[in-house]
């Protein structure tokens, strides 16, 4: 019997089933607004730069993770979104929103185009590929004097963000930090949303087993062709996020090291999770640059982490504790 | 005709797996394709499903042309398919396996929508379990089920894409006896709903439910017929057991 | 006309024909790894590396180019042996992108040893003979054409050993079908082993040779692993006549496009060409592997 009384009844139930959920991510986002004020300022930047570059691990799970397609060329989308933001800010015009509002269009058209040509080829040929176009782009980039090519682009100048209500002044690091929880925080949400969608199960499907996934009527070049978009697109938005904090955009933020290094995020944090990447990518910013100051040859161990974790550690950090969860 | 095949071939090589096969299926049907091992049944699914295309021949269903056709489309159309090997989703509950099948029949791209509120495939889903007597093992692993239940989930995900056609590639393979009788009694009651062609290597299984029986060997269609002309056919015979008897 | 053949096209493409088979050789090893193991050996480039700078220091004691090739390749080659047993073991049979995640690691580990142990500054070696050598009109450094001609008798070489014995036999048989060689009695693990030392021992024999002219420097690696999964990927994952191929054919697209743009330009245009290809035959030209 529909009515009223019925809705309301499942509302509640519905907030009694999510409420522990509820009470984590209240908690969780306590402790981030909270965090800033026991961290001295380089560890506040720090900590900025981290969660910056969490958003840009998660954007590879999802197709790593999910779709179970590897990119050795995510990197040129955070760099190319970096440039974008630079160059909207830079000469077009200093405002923050619009350039976040043109950013996803050109990732996405990017990925899109990266994403149709490579999609023929399978497994490792993909990889190489979008490989290959990074490659592309990086060289093409450190070549346009216009970019400022090896310098990169610099002073760029960061405005003050329009909240309607109010302007928040982005060059003092806290606002900033607060900026980017709330970047991140949404990004995480939408993309949570993503992978529990109907679309997001073929996906899950397409990682187990793809060739099935086809007979079931999905056109799996579509769904691999979108969920690549949407990568590049968060990928885009953590770049320009990441040129907004520095103030410049460099092809560093195209090289393949960094493709390199946002894998090791995911893997060590644990793939097809979200969350792990994210972890994976504070660990590794946090680490390395603790490391750096005291130990100069620093990769070593990074490397070496790196092995024992695909040796043993398949399912990355995260993928462990999820697993004693499930109470294997 | 429901569906047919025209003179279709393909050849790996020197090897010509597929030979000019020629045949038709009513609707409402069950056909059954039987032969020696490396006779070329499977490599026909394959041609007939869109995994490998054919060099000559065409193949109709249901008044389409579908010869090369992809897999997805086929499925949209209504052409189901089950593997020999089986090939269900390991890593996924014997659930969300069916249901994401039924999930195939969803045409819009929903990427932020709610799956528990896909209630259609949820439905279905529950439906085929319980028609398979998987309901018990919904919220298992897949890859941890027996291999009689692993069969009837292959078979299950083919079912959730409402096919008006099914093409059964050994359901029972290493089934015991009762899940063979169990499968049996399945196919019967699907028959009331779609047509069905089915490869199989047990004899018993293939006379009791068949209308019709196809032969292959060495990639030719070497007989076809009822059940009764093709257990007579001489060339049958030798085909299987290399003499006259 | 005859004056541009003879003083520009010609030294360019011999030139393009140096580099082709000294990307070969970089090439081989991985293709051969890749065909064999199905590992997508992402460090690679650092034996090639490891192997200029083996060279570079046993210089130092030995004074004779030719005998440290051979000690650097021993060498490299050893330490093959004991990554391959130590790392690699643990995940075959697991998915293949475990091997190409360990491999990253393994490059960085093996850079940042070297520059701990080298430091970061570019070594120069000398080249074992100097001089020009002047032929149909055209001046060209005798080095390079001795690269040329080693190069040539280990492609040659390796091509008899596959194809000739019982060994290099063995090898296309575990590359082409691993579980009916193991099943025929093929100890595919040692191998496996071999074929791994063997990659890398040419990358290191090729590290050394190009010493005199590319210099010795930690990163030297990455440049050369990213030429070699072009070449790889262009003939063909594992395909060791591919590999020739494509290298031959980069090599003189490099050395010929730098005629008219600049050779940074050349560079990205060997990144069109594998997109190109990648587009046209995913697989590569002689590619068999169909995954």
């Amino acid at each position: 019997m529909a009515g009223k009384g019925d809705k309301s009844m499942r509302c509640l139930d519905l907030l009694r089933r999510n409420s522990n959920i509820l009470i984590i991510h209240i908690l969780v986002l306590a402790g981030l607004c909270a965090l800033p004020f026991f961290l001295s300022d380089y560890y506040r930047m720090l900590a900025i730069e981290s969660i910056i570059l969490a958003v840009f691990a998660m954007s590879l799970d999802l197709i790593m993770g999910y779709a179970g397609i590897a990119s050795f060329g995510h990197a040129a989308f955070f760099g190319v979104g970096g440039y974008a933001l630079g160059v909207i800010i830079k000469y077009i015009t200093p405002s923050i929103w619009l350039a976040f509002l043109v950013v996803p269009v050109i990732c996405g058209l990017l990925a899109f185009i990266i994403g149709v040509i490579s999609i023929r080829a399978r497994g490792i040929y993909f990889a190489i590929m979008t490989l290959a176009f990074a490659e592309v782009l990086y060289r093409i980039i450190f070549h346009t004097h216009a970019l400022g090519g090896s310098d990169g682009l610099i002073g760029i100048a960061v405005p003050n963000l329009n909240l309607a209500i109010f302007k928040l002044d982005l060059k003092r690091p806290i606002n900033f930090y607060y900026v980017a929880v709330v970047f991140a925080y949404l990004s995480y949400l939408v993309c949570f949303r993503l992978v529990e969608s109907p679309f997001g199960r073929v996906l899950k499907g397409i990682r187990d087993n793809e060739d099935r996934v086809s007979f079931l009527g999905f056109n799996v070049t579509h769904y691999k062709v979108i969920a690549f978009v949407v990568s590049g697109i968060f990928a885009g938005w953590s770049g320009a996020l990441f040129s907004l904090f520095k103030t410049f955009a460099t092809t560093e933020q195209l090289h393949f090291l960094l493709s390199g290094k946002v894998i090791v995020m995911n893997l060590i944090g644990g793939l097809g999770t979200l969350l792990g990447p994210m972890v994976g990518a504070v660990f590794l910013t946090f680490f390395e640059t603790i490391l750096s100051s005291y130990f100069a040859a620093y990769h070593i161990i990074i490397g070496a982490i790196f092995i024992v974790v695909v040796i043993f550690l398949p399912k990355g950090l995260f993928g462990l504790i999820l697993g004693f969860r499930k109470g294997k | 005709m429901f569906f047919e095949v025209r003179q279709v071939s393909k050849s790996f090589g020197a090897l010509k797996a597929v030979d000019r096969v020629t045949l038709a299926v009513e609707k409402g049907q069950v056909v059954s394709l039987i032969g020696p091992n490396g006779a070329g049944k499977t490599t026909l699914f394959n041609l007939i499903t869109g995994v490998i295309y054919p060099e000559k021949g065409d193949i109709f269903f249901n008044n389409h042309r579908i010869t090369g056709t992809p897999p997805y489309k086929l499925c949209r159309l209504g052409l189901s398919r089950s593997f020999q090997i089986t090939n269900i989703f390991q890593g996924m509950t014997v659930f969300e396996n069916i249901r994401l099948a039924s999930q195939g029949q969803v045409r819009k791209f929903n990427l932020l929508g709610s799956v528990s509120r896909l209630t259609p495939s949820t439905k279905e889903a529950e439906r085929i379990l319980d028609l398979l007597g998987l309901w018990e093992q919904r919220d298992e692993l897949a890859g941890t089920l027996s291999h009689g239940d692993q069969r009837y989930l292959e078979l299950g995900i083919a079912l959730a894409s409402q096919p008006s056609m099914l093409l059964l590639d050994e359901p029972t393979a290493g089934m015991t006896p009762m899940e063979t009788r169990a499968s049996i009694e399945l196919i019967k009651r699907l028959r009331e709903k779609m047509t069905i062609m089915l490869i199989e290597h047990d004899i018993g299984l293939v006379f009791e439910v068949s209308d019709r029986i196809m032969v292959m060997n060495q990639g030719g269609l070497l007989a076809d017929g009822l059940p009764n002309e093709v257990k007579n056919n001489k060339a049958v015979q030798v085909a299987y057991l290399g003499e006259e008897i | 006309m005859l004056e541009y053949v003879i003083y520009v096209l010609a030294p360019q493409i011999i030139h393009g024909l140096v580099w082709g088979i000294v990307i070969a050789l970089i090439a081989l090893g991985l293709t051969i790894v890749f065909g064999v193991m199905d590992v997508v050996n992402f460090a690679h480039g650092e034996f090639y590396m490891l192997g200029a700078f083996c060279g570079y220091s046993l210089l130092f004691i030995i004074h004779n180019f030719w005998l440290a090739i051979i000690m650097a390749g021993i060498a490299v080659g050893l330490m093959g042996f004991l990554i391959e047993m130590a790392m690699f073991r643990p995940l075959y049979g697991r998915d293949p992108i475990f091997h190409l995640l360990l491999t990253f690691g393994l490059g960085m580990i093996l850079r940042e040893t070297a520059r701990l142990i080298w430091g970061g500054e570019t070594r120069r070696v000398e080249a074992p003979v100097m001089g020009t050598i002047d032929f149909l009109g055209i001046t060209y450094p005798l080095y390079r054409l001795m690269i040329l001609g080693i190069g040539i008798l280990i492609l040659v070489g390796i091509w008899y050993i596959l194809t000739k014995t019982e060994a290099g036999v063995t090898l296309r048989a575990s590359s082409q079908d691993r579980q009916m060689s193991w099943a025929l009695g093929i100890n595919v693990a040692r191998v496996y082993t071999f074929t791994f030392v063997t990659g890398v021992a040419l990358a290191a024999v090729a590290g050394v040779l190009m010493s005199p002219i590319y210099f010795v420097y930690p990163t030297m690696g990455i440049d050369a692993i990213l030429r070699a999964f072009i070449v790889v990927i262009i003939g063909g994952m594992g395909s060791i006549a591919g590999a020739v191929v494509a290298s031959l054919l980069i090599g003189q697209v490099e050395s010929l496009a730098s005629l008219w743009i600049s050779p940074t330009w050349a560079e990205t245009l060997v990144f069109v060409v594998l997109i190109v290809t990648m587009v046209v035959k995913p697989t590569g030209l002689f590619g068999r592997k169909g995954r």
